[in-house]
């Protein structure tokens, strides 16, 4: 799992770790069922307190991305256990809604909101950044 | 989580001089400290007094819940410090500075110490006055994060050394806390490196704390507002914990929640900045910054 940190942004550490690891779910490099690394390995790796790792796997887990298995580690999510299509659309809606209200307020268009997450979604499906 | 320092209403003065005053400080295992601060602020002191090399005159200051006074009744406490004043004579040898020290140090590679040791042009003959700054901290640096040990205090550890030495240095002392669940309490003036592996920010300053936390608690909460011109601003969102006003910059450090800021706008000429260790630095110290530049 490659996690770039960025420790001068102010964006906390376990944000940034959060942003990462739903980035590269999104982009299928975790594929639902893959194993995170051991929140000592990650800590580690990242050079950070083992605390800040496990702040952010409970919010992964809070946000059902992630699943814990006692004694096993940190799973990716299957995307069924997500939510119901009902409560799916409802967030994805709500998402939208501030998306368009942050892009009004910066004086963006609709078309060229549609432009840029058109680009955005290409990114991800080829596994770029 | 074990607390390892805890530091209550500390003040101390040289003759009539005070350094410190009322200064609190609580520490956990498996935390790094950063200790911020302009010249004279302090810091030194508060190393002193924490390593038992001075006793503090009024407040109190617990070690492992244990009193100093009492743990540094019959031993100073010197193991674990890498600091002023408790140095090696310039007389002895590199070899013998390293040979006393694995005696207390359990299972220390000596041999393997001193290979790396040659690595950085240290040689065990050399004669520690002969070695530069920047290889002393190194050496003392090396040595402190060895053993075994709970608490660990170094004053600018990456004194004199080149980047690369001081991204190894730094990354063994997270390293070192993480493995040891030990605390390691550093001060430094290099903002950029000790940025990369603290958890706990204390910002000394004339001999008062002026800000103590968890700098991830900091980065989520604490914005720096700067209105320009004197733009009036709307405060009623934040809590103002310090600010600076010059001729044609007004500079708050502010606190609200993190969602308060996402959607916070406070108009064109307000910009609102997200806190680096440096731009809490400077906004704490009231230091501008350009004679840094």
């Amino acid at each position: 799992m490659h996690i770039r940190l960025n420790h001068n942004s102010g964006e906390p550490i376990y944000r940034q770790i959060i942003e990462q690891v739903k980035y590269l779910v999104a982009s299928g490099d975790l594929s639902p069922g893959s194993k995170l690394p051991s929140i000592r390995g990650l800590a580690e790796k990242l050079k950070v307190n083992p605390r800040t790792i496990v702040k952010a796997y409970d919010e992964l887990k809070a946000g059902q991305v992630v699943v814990m298995r006692q004694g096993q580690g940190v799973f990716v999510a299957e995307p069924e256990q997500f939510c119901s299509e009902t409560i799916r659309r409802e967030k994805i809606a709500d998402l939208s809604r501030r998306l368009l209200a942050e892009a009004a307020r910066l004086g963006a268009s609709t078309v060229e909101v549609l432009e840029i997450f058109k680009e955005e979604s290409e990114k991800i499906k080829s596994g770029d950044k | 989580m074990e607390t390892t320092v805890s530091i209550k209403n500390l003040c101390y003065s040289y003759d009539d001089k005070q350094v410190l005053n009322d200064v609190n400080l609580e520490t956990v295992r498996g935390s790094v400290v950063a200790i911020l601060g302009p010249n004279g602020a302090g810091k030194s002191t508060l190393f002193r007094l924490i390593s038992g090399l001075l006793f503090p005159r009024s407040g109190e200051l617990n070690l492992f819940g244990r009193d100093c006074r009492k743990l540094y009744k019959n031993r100073p406490f010197i193991s674990g410090v890498c600091i002023d004043g408790a140095e090696p004579s310039p007389k002895e040898k590199v070899k013998t500075i390293v040979d006393l020290e694995s005696g207390i140090i359990k299972d220390f590679d000596k041999s393997k110490f001193l290979a790396e040791m040659e690595k950085s042009d240290i040689s065990a003959k050399q004669r520690y006055g002969e070695l530069s700054k920047g290889q002393k901290r190194y050496l003392l640096s090396r040595l402190t994060l060895s053993g075994k040990r709970d608490l660990i205090l170094l004053d600018e550890p990456g004194d004199g050394l080149d980047l690369k030495k001081r991204r190894e240095l730094y990354d063994s002392i997270r390293d070192y806390a993480n493995s040891h669940n030990a605390t390691i309490i550093v001060a430094t003036h290099i903002i950029n490196d000790i940025e990369r592996i603290t958890d706990d920010v204390l910002i000394l300053n004339k001999g008062k704390v002026s800000l103590h936390g968890e700098l991830e608690d900091i980065r989520e909460d604490y914005r720096i507002v700067r209105s320009y011109a004197n733009s009036k601003i709307d405060t009623s969102q934040f809590e103002i914990i310090a600010r600076s006003v010059t001729q044609d910059e007004t500079t708050f450090l502010a606190k609200a929640d993190y969602q308060t800021w996402q959607s916070l706008n406070l108009g064109m000429s307000i910009e609102i900045e997200p806190i680096t260790l440096e731009n809490l630095y400077l906004t704490i110290t009231g230091e501008t910054g350009e004679e840094n530049e």
